[in-house]
């Protein structure tokens, strides 16, 4: 009996112990509601309080380590220079939109975050959550600090959400030692030297399998959009009108650039037909030798290439990405806005973090620590970019390349992966159905979602 | 005295409720919602949410896709739930003869079912990639293959739905479920008297006869309500094929608890997200009923 | 030894190899992978073995990841977990099997399997919203709550089989005629008897708790109670890929591996517990 009655209390003991955390957790929280129902009240909170904001931001680099210590040593300075405390949590890329949508729909949201699809976010939101307008903030820094592509993700409707901060594009990763085997002496600049090159590089056994792959698309989870966008560009192509309105990729550009991403390995077979593998990871292959060429790597890839495969050391180089013709737009950038949410309790505050966390000096730290490229022309122009051989690279695709992500709402629908019609469109042409008709079933969805 | 009389005949109640409320409220309020939600079209980009009656579920049936996706579901909750069963039985029945080791093997067999999904989905990724999977380079060394097979990407289809990638996707779901079953076959078989096995040795019956006249009959009372809720679980589960192909290579793997999450988290259709797991709901109630029906009886005779 | 007895071990011994082999290939290709030294890891084809053994990467991993701090946050909400889940099944099964013709009990049952076929996605966003308004999103409790309820029908529907088979009637009638009230038989009778069938139903719901990923990323932003099932999350990169293979099997092996021994463990338990309970459907 006594056993019983010890259970007993244990239990009992536990489920008070369960009351309190919970009265803890609603405690802490109180404050986050009263946040949402104060809409942006400019920052005069009360100064005997410290003040406290919250900033979310994806993880970035291949060390979690060093994005860590980056953000303890800048909270820490901003604190010590203005008293504010900034909270900070990293938020892992497997649910970040699933959090920024529900912090545009009323759930938990940030004072400050790293946010993309801008468009989508901004509509999502309404009048009472997501970005909100900072256009004082951005006249502080200066309108022009930025370059187009980042000035199109962060500008809507004529206000600025968000501050432009990473900056994002893909260049031709190639194995110079393959290079040298082969006797070739400088990356391709057109397809058909890609092709010719590829030839090259590529290696079969006896019954004609490929052992080595000439190329490679830069394609994670067999995801091959972003990969086309950049041959669409290539092709002088374009996914839609300048003003955003309609798809403009039923052209011959977009008939030869999907006809290219299907030909390297149906036409040229220089590339592996296993390329619709989701566990297929193009720059691994490259480590272990089994691709010469990748088509679109990001700028971590170095790293990510030192730290795994070290015998690859010095063995690699980066080049801006061939078009159609060689001339021309041959790759896509991304850029990605630091945005100050409705809901934040102390927009003061947060738009101070937006200006400390976006100035020039710590743009460059950030960029240096997280293997990133940046939106703003002062940091692009430190000699950190042009000086470093496998960066320079990416300087020069910058000035050639589209913008990967349409400032539109619509955007994250209609590249939604992987049923959205341009993942769809990609999917069916590798699969081998007919172009044209792919093309026109996916144009039809894609001005439905515009409706 | 007379006060906790009075308060005893409310205790069936005040034990039931607790547990009850909760499910009220984690389960059945938030799955109204959602066939509440399929009725209209709500999608979180467009600020009017009219009704639209059955338009979602019209607009569900009549996608050829779905089709598809209902095939592809229940070829993987099939398929994973008997041949999983089997090597379960297998080696619970094993298990159970009592031979040295069994403690040793038992831990080792349940090791999976302690494993988190993501690591599971990470490293069969690994252990299936065309070039870094040491079993292709196992089939190679002893020659049975010249060159190594692309698990996760062979896009041959056969029959409209067997695919290899799908194959994968099921071998893998076996190695995290199994356990659990295995569990289960394990204590009901422990249940069986050993007289009835002595009783048919004597009889001359042999080891088959006495799987299926004795071990499968007893068996199957006792691990029935496990086997359905492992089913439905099955017919649910989204973690294996979104997290080791996210539903790909072209769709072959997709299956429909996938689909419910890629409308409503990627594309921000709620209300068609929403149609798609009510549809769920109903295939997967038609077997669950005969079993609610007939356990309602079984308790009343009891 | 005569023939008769060797054939059956040999195919015993068999079926366990072959299992075994089934079962241990993706721990041993995990901690093969993280002992690699670096220039091993991308070799295409792979090496079953690494020639020389790098423990670089458990320093590494263990240095840069709070590790420790994910697997007390999993150990502590399991733990909760299990208690709440156990407590609250425990009630309810007894009261199910004790009084299973009355008409609430009944309609309980089919009410437990009812909620067991509702698609675990999508009621998320309303459970969300419901958990976001009471303030426990980002607490222990949000997670705690929401597994002990999700694994309610499951217990209970175990732990009523336990009641019905184990524990015969005619003991609580006696008590009954002694003067304990129905709480009483419940606590001196029936419980201190299935404490095994709890014990098995308790590790079920620990499982459960462990394993679940998608609601513990979808409600905390405070990384400081992150438990270790999402751990590994820190090394996946923006696409998918797995940006560092060597540190994603390493964290692997140090979030499975304390749990695999555990359970190797309480096994013994789970199924003395479940062979009790499991006499009758």
């Amino acid at each position: 009996m006594k056993k019983v009655v010890r259970l007993i209390g244990v239990i009992l003991a536990v489920t008070m112990m369960v009351a309190v955390f919970t009265a803890c957790g609603s405690g802490q929280q109180s404050s986050d509601s009263t946040q949402a129902q104060n809409t942006s009240s400019a920052g005069s909170t009360n100064s005997n309080e410290p003040r406290e904001i919250s900033f979310w931001i994806q993880k970035y680099g291949s060390d979690p380590a060093a994005q860590e210590t980056l953000l303890k040593e800048m909270t820490a300075d901003f604190e010590s220079k203005t008293g504010i405390k900034v909270k900070y949590s990293i938020v892992d890329w497997g649910q970040a939109l699933n959090k920024l949508t529900l912090a545009c729909t009323g759930g938990e949201a940030p004072d400050v975050a790293d946010i993309f699809f801008t468009a989508s976010l901004i509509q999502m939101g309404g009048d009472k959550y997501g970005p909100m307008e900072i256009d004082d903030v951005a006249k502080e820094m200066g309108e022009d600090s930025w370059f187009q592509a980042g000035k199109d993700e962060a500008y809507q409707n004529g206000h600025w959400y968000g501050i432009p901060w990473r900056f994002d594009t893909r260049v031709l990763l190639y194995n110079t030692e393959y290079f040298k085997e082969a006797g070739i002496t400088s990356a391709p600049k057109t397809w058909d030297e890609l092709v010719s090159v590829g030839k090259k590089l590529t290696k079969t056994d006896a019954k004609g399998n490929i052992t080595r792959a000439g190329l490679a698309w830069f394609n994670m989870m067999a995801r091959f959009d972003q990969t086309w966008f950049s041959l669409l560009g290539g092709a002088g192509g374009s996914l839609m009108d300048a003003e955003f309105k309609s798809p403009t990729f039923n052209t011959q550009a977009g008939i030869d650039s999907l006809t290219f991403l299907r030909d390297v390995n149906e036409k040229y077979k220089i590339a592996v037909p296993n390329m619709v593998d989701p566990s297929y990871d193009p720059v691994a292959e490259f480590m272990a030798g089994k691709v010469a060429m990748v088509f679109g790597v990001t700028a971590e890839t170095k790293n990510n290439i030192e730290q795994q495969a070290p015998q690859l050391k010095d063995k690699f180089a980066s080049a801006v990405m061939p078009s159609k013709s060689g001339e021309g737009a041959s790759s896509i950038a991304f850029s990605a806005p630091i945005a100050v949410f409705k809901t934040t309790k102390d927009a003061d505050a947060s738009k101070q973090w937006v200006k400390y966390f976006c100035n020039t000096e710590n743009q460059l730290k950030a960029s240096k620590t997280l293997s990133l490229l940046n939106s703003s022309k002062a940091v692009m122009s430190d000699s950190y970019f042009s000086q470093d051989a496998w960066l320079s690279a990416f300087v020069n695709q910058s000035d050639r390349a589209v913008a990967g992500d349409m400032p539109i709402a619509q955007w994250s629908q209609i590249d939604a992966w992987p049923n959205g019609p341009l993942p769809t469109l990609c999917t069916e042409v590798i699969a081998g159905k007919d172009i044209q008709q792919s093309i026109d079933k996916s144009i039809k969805e894609f001005e439905n979602l515009m409706k | 005295m007379k006060l906790s009389r009075q308060l005893d005949k409310y205790t069936p109640l005040i034990m039931l409720l607790p547990a009850l409320l909760g499910i009220a409220f984690v389960h059945i309020y938030p799955s109204l919602d959602s066939i509440r939600m399929s009725f209209f079209d709500i999608q979180l980009l467009k600020p009017d949410r009219p009704f639209i009656g059955l338009g979602n579920y019209v607009k569900a049936l009549s996608d050829p896709a779905t089709i598809k996706i209902i095939i592809n579901t229940l070829f993987f909750t099939v398929f994973s739930l008997i041949f999983g069963a089997i090597l379960a039985i297998i080696v619970a029945i094993e298990l159970n003869k009592g031979y040295r080791g069994k403690t040793f093997f038992r831990a080792i067999f349940l090791a999976p079912w302690v494993t988190p999904p993501l690591v599971t989905a990470t490293v069969w990724r690994l252990l299936l990639s065309e070039s870094f999977s040491p079993i292709n380079r196992f089939l190679m060394d002893i020659n049975l293959i010249d060159k190594p097979i692309n698990f996760l990407g062979q896009t041959e289809v056969y029959f409209g739905f067997i695919s290899l990638p799908m194959i994968m996707v099921i071998i893998i779901n076996i190695w995290s479920i199994f356990p659990f079953m295995m569990v289960m076959f394990l204590a009901g078989l422990q249940t069986i008297p050993s007289e009835l096995y002595e009783a048919a040795n004597v009889d001359g019956a042999s080891k088959w006869q006495q799987f299926t006249k004795i071990t499968l009959p007893s068996l199957l009372p006792v691990v029935e309500t496990s086997i359905l809720l492992e089913g439905i679980w099955q017919f649910n589960n989204f973690n294996i094929s979104y997290l080791v192909t996210k539903g790909g290579p072209l769709n072959l793997t997709e299956v429909l608890a996938v689909r419910v999450y890629s409308e409503a988290f990627t594309n921000f259709k709620y209300g068609y997200a929403a149609a798609f797991s009510v549809i769920m709901l109903v295939i997967v109630l038609i077997p669950s009923l005969y079993y609610i029906k007939r356990s309602i009886r079984a308790d009343y005779s009891a | 030894m005569s023939s008769k007895k060797i054939k059956p071990a040999l195919k015993h011994y068999a079926v366990m190899a072959v299992t075994s082999v089934f079962v241990l290939l993706p721990f041993y290709w995990m901690v093969i992978t993280s002992i690699k030294p670096s220039n091993e890891v991308m070799l295409s084809p792979p090496t079953y073995f690494p020639k020389v053994l790098n423990i670089q990467n458990y320093i590494d991993v263990w240095s840069t990841l709070p590790l420790l701090k994910y697997m007390s946050n999993s150990l502590f909400v399991s733990v909760m977990t299990t208690i709440i889940c156990v407590a609250l099944a425990t009630l309810c099964g007894y009261s199910i099997s004790r009084f299973s013709n009355r008409r609430l009990q009944k309609s309980s049952v089919v009410l437990m399997l009812l909620s067991q076929l509702i698609p675990g996605v999508l009621p998320f966003i309303s459970f969300y919203f419901i958990m976001f308004n009471l303030n426990l999103t980002n607490t222990y409790a949000g997670l705690i709550i929401a597994y002990s309820m999700w694994g309610i029908p499951f217990c209970t529907l175990m732990i009523k089989s336990y009641f019905t088979s184990a524990i015969p009637v005619s003991l609580e009638e006696s008590a009954t005629i002694d003067g304990c009230t129905r709480f009483g038989i419940f606590f001196r009778i029936a419980l201190p008897i299935s404490l095994p069938g709890i014990v098995a139903t308790a590790i079920f719901s620990f499982i459960l708790a462990w394993n679940e990923f998608m609601w513990a990323s979808v409600i905390l932003s405070n990384n400081d109670l992150k438990p270790a099932s999402i751990g590994i999350y820190d090394y996946i990169g923006q696409f998918g890929g797995n940006s560092n293979m060597a540190l994603t099997m390493t964290t692997s092996v140090l979030i499975t591996l304390p749990a695999i021994i555990l359970f190797a463990f309480l096994q013994k338990y789970l199924i003395s517990g479940l062979t009790a309970g499991a006499v009758k459907g």
